[in-house]
């Protein structure tokens, strides 16, 4: 280990302030590799290029991709950062094009930049090749020149583009690329993992029109994925292109040993479970390492959050200030270049980045890296991680987390991401509306016979879809075949990063000119750009100032604010269909189809710094009807009882007892008609009575009810302070803390998945119940596996509750009670225990 | 389980087809009973076809419907030497009408028109898709017309038609039938001719300007045609469809026509009776291209004696000049250039400052002439680009030239 290192990590570790925050030192040991000679069937231009470039040997894992290609086979390779996995498909890829000059490949990522980051990889080893003009790698995507675009399908072999460039540019102009997709004998999909959810959905059905635009040029190309670590790599490639995937997760490449250190910030308030700003301590960490003249990254999520450690690592730090940057998107071109050479050459001592690096973009290995929070997926931990380490060099990962449920899981569990992969890649590639979307585009491209099916949908099914076409006007059905009609190309009106049409677009009013920021689904537009919304896209905040709902433009503004905003839905829930149901401890748990109508009514904002008053506003906007699918659990009343006698069952709604209207009119006379708060009269309509100290939290009507505890208030100023003292419900706990736990299992944003509780719920014959259900028309497969993991899921809630060391909640655990309200965290944790036996 | 289309409904999937008045359906009014055609048999089933013969005298607008008698110029602006000995025969003149413009197979031709020269007059054929399923039915047809042809003649066919067709042959799996085939694609010649004439070069306005033909009131705009077509499939009723077949027939032979006015306008340009006579100047530029520089000065000097817009007189003196120059006819450049020069142009300055210093050897001259071009390029009529432009480069020559006559004096 360097020495400068190890005196760091020795220093840490006796200091309490430091070593008494870290819950894990895990020590990765050094691998020296495993290696493997050069395939003796190897081209020979090929061996001599790859000498030229100065290897040697081939690691295990190529060679074993170069084996199972050699046969056939479509690969999977799961490997880390920097362990040389392009040379898994680009060894086999090559050789095949050196072999038959009609070979051609289609080389896919999920980002541009990261494309072009390839093409710069490979065309080290065209020129090594000195293949010249007969073997030529391009890309192709929406930044190509129209005019350079013919010579590039005629002439390149190997097309470097993306999923969304091959739905909108290469299959509605087949015959444009007739000699491509006739000759295609590969197509390689790297960073495999990303292709999940909804965007996964969307390229799994592009893959079955690849596969059908191929088959009709008569080519059946062989498919190779890359990956970062998930727990079903061949789940997920196999339900890509739906055959069967070999996968390969043997890592052959050597690597340094590298310490592992999980930092929780120390606890700074024990009532209210707040802990040190974990900024704050990436900047202490950070310029201790910075002091050993240790060279380090340091990931942050947000633009601001890079600004802010910026700035204070600068002042921190010793040495030239300038020698520690920040990197994002938003800075231009020529700058990252800088950047990125000056982490080569050793002049840039330290780089402060946003997510948007963890992908691709080559930085060579670093000594450190700093994880200011959980990047919210362990691909993502390990691609971010990946960044420290230099060969067979040793390294140090530093990740800091936040205290919400998730990351405090982790901070006590981390041996949950250290060691295993639980995470789930999802995709649903029959949901309706994405699979109609993909048909169409697909009836554009070629007519469809009868009997034909589409990927592994069958063909009733297709033809049922094509004749809902055909009645649309959209679809002419003649003989045995239908055929594309509308006077439209329909992939034009498709975006594979949602879930279907209608999507909104966000637009940004800059310094007098117009953004395209982004677009979202119309599923949730309502939840993160409705009116005065603070939306944080890629680092950067803005404000909305309007949501059109006629045009779907989300009209915004960047802003500098230290708050966000949380928008508070109205949800009823109705059981459609039930797919799959099952007795389990406690209940009875479901899967099916569940229609939400879902109202974002109003919103609160929260500021980043705590402790400072809360606000918000109404919202004017129509409810919202999900069809999709749902997991929901229904309490039995024997669990029920069990709990209520324990004295922990506060889910029945308030009765205030036979006198409650005369006390009501009591107090407001005592008070003159008039808000207690605003002085505020009456007009038209009797303002509210509220109890100061919660209704809830009395064991008798009569005590809670005292005039002295009671006073009157507007309507405006009643929530208010039903927001400051608001009482959670035991059920208000357990989906507040089971959002944020799903996502160990499943790779998704926490607003991909909808959470509902009702004591009373319709949709489950009205008992309690909690309902878990896709925030996406028709759903992406997420609540499926919810249902199948519900014991592990409850039981790893259960733990969270009783590791957690607040007193009665958190943002940690089942959330904050009000400031001067009560949390749930003994009602969750009963109910918990009633789920899981305890 | 529910239906998959009550499952759409439920989540609210809209076909676009909402707001839209409901269509009929199926109402009987099959194209035979609307358009005289046949069903031609061909390997892949049968064809719709209309066939027209228009004889050697007849009339579309002012000109006859008849093969150019000179095709030489045309040829050679056609870059493809097979052209000149193609037979009149041997041209076939081709339209789509299509479901769209978005170039992708999405997009198919329901209605193509095609005609060819023969002994007599001008016959064309149209082939129409009754029903997308006669489609590999309805390329064969056009393709056993097309077969004698060598050459293509079309309007933006480059660009549209022809790929078009590529496009529909390549998805029904057959070699598609133009490869091999000249093309004359006249769009590209009526910009080059007319872009300083005609406010537009569109065939629907050409058809007005140049061919003096007005469509009758049964001709349908061209951006309404995807929908008909669209909704003949679906409600089977073909009566508003006669009106595209107008429009394609016209199409077809004011393409015939304008080949005939444009091969004879190439062939002629002399005679050419068009009021503006900025036409000239674009042929005497289109001949300088091809390599007839003798036509060409021709053209310009008949262009000279006429009324022109002044930035076109100014660029045909240039291009006159240079013509003059090439040819060794310094004479005659050199009068140009004066003239040029006198009305301010830079370039001629130079023009004359360079023949001073390279043919003349009078370097006095010479910079005499590159000193009133400077004078000319810091006056405040000169916009500030042509000034950069200009200026380092006179600045360059000025000090050249003042080396060169200080060396001359020296020897003296």
């Amino acid at each position: 280990m360097s020495t400068a290192l190890s005196k760091l990590i020795s220093q840490w570790r006796s200091e309490p302030t430091i070593g008494g925050n870290v819950t894990k030192w895990h020590q990765e040991p050094p691998s020296p590799g495993t290696f493997a000679d050069l395939p003796e069937t190897m081209e020979p231009r090929l061996a001599a290029a790859f000498a030229q470039l100065g290897f040697g040997k081939l690691y295990s894992h190529q060679k074993q991709a170069w084996d199972l290609l050699q046969a056939g086979r479509h690969v999977g390779v799961v490997a880390g950062t920097a362990s040389g996995k392009t040379l898994c498909y680009n060894l086999p890829v090559l050789d095949a094009l050196l072999r038959d000059e009609r070979a051609r490949a289609l080389y896919l990522f999920p980002t541009k930049s990261l494309a072009a980051d390839q093409l710069s990889k490979l065309e080290d080893w065209l020129s090594a090749l000195e293949s010249g003009p007969e073997l030529v790698a391009a890309l192709y995507d929406g930044d190509t020149r129209v005019s350079d675009r013919p010579h590039i399908r005629k002439k390149a072999r190997i097309i470097l583009s993306n999923p969304d460039m091959l739905h909108i540019g290469l299959l509605p102009y087949h015959t444009k690329w007739a000699e491509f997709f006739a000759n295609l004998r590969f197509v390689v999909l790297d960073e495999m993992h990303t292709y999940r959810g909804a965007f996964g959905s969307n390229v799994a059905n592009v893959i079955r029109r690849l596969k059908r635009i191929c088959a009709f040029y008569g080519a059946a190309p062989q498919f190779v994925f890359a990956s970062a670590t998930i727990a079903n790599p061949k789940q997920l490639a196999e339900g890509l292109i739906e055959m069967p995937v070999e996968i390969i997760d043997q890592d052959g490449a050597p690597h340094g040993p590298r310490t592992f250190m999980v930092y929780n910030p120390p606890i700074v308030n024990q009532d209210l479970g707040i802990r040190a700003s974990v900024l704050q301590e990436a900047v202490q960490l950070t310029s201790d390492i910075l002091a050993q003249d240790i060279q380090t990254i340091v990931f942050g999520r947000t633009r601001r959050n890079i600004e802010l450690m910026l700035t204070n690592l600068r002042a921190a730090a010793p040495g030239d200030p300038e020698t520690i940057r920040g990197y994002r998107s938003g800075y231009l071109k020529k700058e990252r270049r800088a950047i990125e050479e000056g982490l080569r050459n050793g002049e840039v001592r330290a780089m402060i980045a946003t997510t948007a690096l963890e992908l691709g973009v080559d930085i060579g290995g670093l000594e450190a890296a700093v994880l200011a929070g959980y990047p919210g997926t362990i691909a993502a931990t390990r691609q971010q991680a990946g960044r420290a380490g230099r060969s067979d060099e040793p390294s140090l990962v530093v990740l800091l987390l936040y205290s919400n449920p998730l990351e405090q899981y982790l901070a006590r569990n981390p041996d949950y991401f250290l060691e295993g992969s639980p995470e789930h890649a999802l995709i649903n590639p029959d949901n309706l509306v994405i699979l109609l979307a993909h048909v169409r585009c697909a009836l554009a491209e070629l007519p469809f016979r009868s009997g034909e099916a589409f990927g592994s949908v069958a063909a009733e099914d297709v033809e049922e879809l094509l004749q809902e076409l055909a009645g649309a006007g959209q679809a002419h059905h003649s003989g045995d075949k239908y055929f594309w009609t509308a006077d439209t190309s329909p992939a034009l009106e498709v975006s594979l990063r949602g879930s279907g049409t209608d999507s909104f677009v966000l637009q940004s009013h800059e310094a007098g000119n117009t953004i395209l920021v982004g677009q979202i689904d119309p599923v949730g537009a309502f939840s993160l750009v409705h009116p005065e919304a603070i939306y944080i896209h890629e680092g950067r905040t803005y404000f909305v100032d309007q949501l059109d709902l006629d045009e779907r433009v989300a009209q915004m503004h960047p802003v500098d604010v230290d708050y966000y905003t949380v928008p508070i839905h109205k949800i009823t829930v109705e059981a459609m269909e039930i797919y799959q149901q099952e007795m389990s401890t406690g209940g009875e748990k479901h899967y099916g189809r569940l229609q939400i109508q879902d109202e974002v009514h109003r919103y609160e904002k929260v500021h980043w710094t705590m402790n400072e008053a809360p606000g918000g506003g109404e919202l004017d906007l129509p409810p919202y009807t999900i069809n999709t699918l749902g997991y929901w659990f229904a309490f039995d009343d024997h669990a029920v009882d069990a709990i209520r006698e324990k004295g922990l069952w506060r889910n029945d709604p308030n009765d205030y007892g036979p006198h409650w209207e005369e006390v009501k009119l009591v107090v407001r006379a005592r008070d003159d008609y008039t808000c207690q708060n605003c002085l505020l009269p009456e007009n038209g309509r009797a303002h509210d009575v509220h109890h100061k100290i919660p209704f809830r939290t009395f064991a008798s009507q009569k005590e809670a009810n005292r005039v002295d505890n009671l006073v009157t208030l507007c309507p405006k100023c009643h929530r208010q302070a039903e927001t400051m003292v608001r009482v959670r419900s035991g059920l208000s706990g357990l989906g507040f803390l089971l959002g944020h736990v799903a996502p160990l299992h499943l790779m998704c944003d926490p607003h991909n998945l909808g959470t509902h509780y009702d004591p009373k719920a319709d949709f489950a014959g009205g008992k309690p119940a909690i309902a878990f259900y896709d925030n996406f028309q028709d759903g992406i497969g997420l609540s499926q596996k919810l249902y199948e993991i519900h014991d592990q899921l409850m039981a790893q809630a259960l733990d969270v509750v009783i590791a957690c060391e607040c007193k009665d909640g958190c943002p940690a655990c089942v959330g904050p009670g009000g400031e001067l309200g009560e949390g749930s965290k003994q009602q969750t944790r009963a109910i918990l225990e009633a789920l899981t036996g305890k | 389980m529910a239906s998959i289309s009550d499952r759409l409904k439920a989540l609210g999937v809209s076909l676009g087809s909402e707001g839209l008045a409901p269509r009929k359906k199926r109402a009987n009014f099959p194209i035979e009973q609307i358009i005289d055609g046949q069903a031609q048999e061909t390997p892949f089933g049968e064809a719709f076809v209309v066939e027209e013969f228009f004889p050697s005298d007849y009339a579309h607008g002012a000109a006859p419907l008849r093969f150019p008698a000179q095709m030489d110029k045309m040829a050679a602006w056609g870059r493809d030497a097979r052209i000149a000995s193609i037979e009149p025969e041997g041209f076939l003149f081709l339209d789509t009408e299509t479901t769209g413009l978005s170039g992708s197979s999405a997009t198919f031709a329901f209605l193509i028109g095609a005609g060819r020269f023969e002994e007599g007059g001008f016959r064309q054929q149209q082939f129409f898709l009754r029903d997308p399923i006669e489609e590999p039915a309805l390329l064969a047809a056009l393709e056993s017309f097309a077969a004698p042809a060598d050459a293509l003649v079309t309007f933006n066919g480059k660009a549209f038609d022809i790929p078009l067709l590529n496009t529909r042959y390549l998805t029904n799996a057959a070699p598609p039938p133009f490869d091999e085939m000249a093309h004359l694609d006249l769009l590209h010649l009526a910009r080059r001719l007319w872009r300083d004439v005609l406010p537009s070069r569109a065939l629907g306005d050409l058809e007005i300007e140049v061919l003096d033909i007005k469509r009758t009131a049964d001709d349908i705009p061209g951006w309404m045609i995807p929908q008909l077509y669209t909704d003949y499939l679906y409600t089977g009723d073909a009566r508003p469809l006669s009106g595209v077949f107008y429009h394609n027939t016209m199409d077809i032979l004011s393409i015939a026509a304008l080949f005939e006015l444009m091969a004879g306008r190439l062939a002629a340009p002399l005679e050419s009776e068009m009021g503006d006579q900025a036409e000239l100047y674009a042929i005497g530029r289109l001949f300088a291209d091809l390599g007839f520089s003798e036509e060409a000065i021709e053209v310009f000097e008949m262009g000279l004696g006429r009324k022109l817009p002044e930035d076109v007189q100014f660029r045909l003196v240039e291009n006159l000049a240079c013509l003059h120059r090439r040819k060794g006819d310094y004479q005659a450049a050199l009068k140009l250039w004066e003239m040029a020069a006198g009305d301010g142009h830079v370039y001629a300055h130079v023009e004359i400052a360079k023949y001073y210093e390279h043919r003349a050897v009078d370097l006095a001259s010479a910079l005499n002439f590159t000193l009133t071009a400077l004078d000319v390029v810091n006056s405040k009529n000169t916009p500030r680009f042509d000034r950069l432009h200009w200026t380092p480069l006179l600045e360059h020559r000025r000090a050249r030239l003042e080396r060169r006559l200080a060396r001359q004096t020296e020897r003296q």
